[in-house]
């Protein structure tokens, strides 16, 4: 369901009001900001891909299709696939220098979950871990299908058939509380 | 559901599509099913859901300061795109014109040429019109020279207009008469040679004397002609011929008749 924020943001992105940008952050950016975490796990890096693909959806928002995907789902993609290329261009340029210094590995900052998501957070962990870890590793480390079952040590049709059944059991997990974050949104 | 929507759905396809990896083809055909089949669309619907409150349950509190960032550099952003818009637009309408300019050029230059060979044309036109009417005279005083009711006759100056010679063509039957000045002796700006016909008695004004080299020029005919004169007028020609200024005649008998032999 689209919510009337939702609604308001996608026609002020389209018709090219800044506007847009600035209820987009309010409403979107904490979630953005921990997908980047997530993938990144560094939130100095983290940051700079918040901002780079607020750049993006900016610039590209008369690509955004409305019938094709919903607005996070849209956004969703966008700061994956920066916070994935910044990832790798990292590594890569990591993997260049002679490794020193601690400080060149990842390491994950003090990070304070959005108090609004608190309860959120408590479904997500009520999913079954073998699910979690599909998604995560397809969603939030960039994996193909492929790449996860090598690093998870699955078949490939596991990967699968987890990444469905995780899916679907989001819908179990969050419940009612799909309603609530409707309105959040 | 349909068997095939039942295939769909137990594949991967909306899944990855819902992940962004599928192909162009992949995609195509996943949105072929979410708009054809109202229960894929909603199993589509619901996995976004999903994924949106699964992606929310990890949502991070932003650093304050980022907010004002990332709108300055949004803001940066457009401001960058306009001028760069604005350029192009500029630089467009720049080629536009230069090549508008260019192609007004180009055709005032061919119309100029069109001009040009237009009046040539005209020119060459009128230049037939023209040896076309010459030759038809030429023909027609040919014709008349050569015809056996032509007349020739030579005016010779007297002592005043020693140096005049002229020769008159009169054809009565056709009714035409034409003189050929060969010499002509000067005279001063104000006066001229007038040509006169003596009709009943009465000298009948007829035309100015000029020199015509190779050419006959055709003079008016006149009925009952009993001689030809030449007498000198003031420029322009009189209406009543001055006798004492006469320099040459020439009477129409049968002692001054010359038969043409042609």
């Amino acid at each position: 369901m689209k919510t009337f924020v939702e609604k308001h943001i996608v026609e002020l992105l389209k018709a090219g009001d800044d506007r847009a940008m600035g209820l987009l952050y309010d409403h979107y950016a904490d979630a953005l900001y921990g997908i980047a975490i997530k993938v990144t796990h560094d939130e100095e890096l983290a940051q700079d891909v918040l901002q780079e693909s607020f750049v993006k959806i900016w610039k590209n928002a008369h690509k955004y299709d409305v019938k094709k995907a919903r607005l996070f789902t849209w956004l969703f993609r966008v700061v994956q696939n920066t916070a994935i290329d910044k990832v790798r261009s990292r590594q890569r340029k990591q993997s260049k220098e002679v490794q020193t210094d601690s400080s060149n590995v990842y390491h994950l900052k003090t990070t304070s979950l959005a108090i609004e998501h608190i309860d959120v957070k408590d479904h997500t962990e009520s999913l079954e871990p073998k699910y979690k870890e599909v998604i995560d590793a397809l969603f939030f480390q960039g994996m193909t299908q492929q790449e996860a079952s090598d690093e998870l040590n699955i078949p490939l049709g596991t990967v699968k058939s987890r990444l469905k059944i995780g899916l679907r059991e989001l819908r179990k997990v969050f419940g009612g509380f799909i309603i609530i974050l409707s309105t959040m949104l | 559901m349909s068997d095939r929507v039942s295939q769909f759905l137990g594949g991967d396809l909306l899944e990855s599509y819902l992940m962004g990896t599928t192909s162009p083809i992949e995609s195509q055909e996943v949105e072929y099913y979410i708009d054809k089949y109202p229960e894929v669309q909603k199993v589509y619907k619901e996995l976004q859901e999903n994924l949106e409150n699964y992606a929310i349950s990890y949502a991070v509190q932003t650093p304050k300061e980022l907010r004002t960032k990332v709108l300055k550099q949004t803001e940066t952003t457009r401001r960058r795109v306009v001028p760069l818009l604005s350029i192009a637009a500029c630089t467009i309408a720049v080629v536009f014109g230069v090549v508008a300019f260019l192609i007004y050029k180009q055709n005032q230059v061919l119309l100029e040429d069109r001009q040009f060979t237009s009046n040539l044309l005209e020119n060459l036109n009128n230049d037939i019109v023209s040896n076309r009417e010459m030759l038809q005279s030429v023909e027609e005083q040919f014709m008349i020279l050569n015809n056996t009711a032509t007349q020739k006759y030579i005016l010779t100056g007297n002592s005043v207009g020693r140096k005049l010679e002229a020769v008159a063509y009169v054809n009565q039957l056709e009714k035409k008469s034409y003189v050929h000045v060969a010499s002509l002796p000067e005279l001063p700006d104000e006066q001229v040679y007038q040509m006169w016909a003596q009709v009943d008695g009465k000298l009948v004004p007829l035309d100015i004397l000029k020199l015509t080299k190779d050419n006959l020029v055709e003079i008016p005919y006149e009925e009952r002609m009993a001689s030809l004169n030449v007498t000198i007028e003031p420029k322009g020609g009189s209406k009543e011929a001055t006798i004492s200024k006469e320099v040459a005649t020439i009477n129409f008998n049968k002692e001054n008749e010359l038969q043409d032999q042609q």
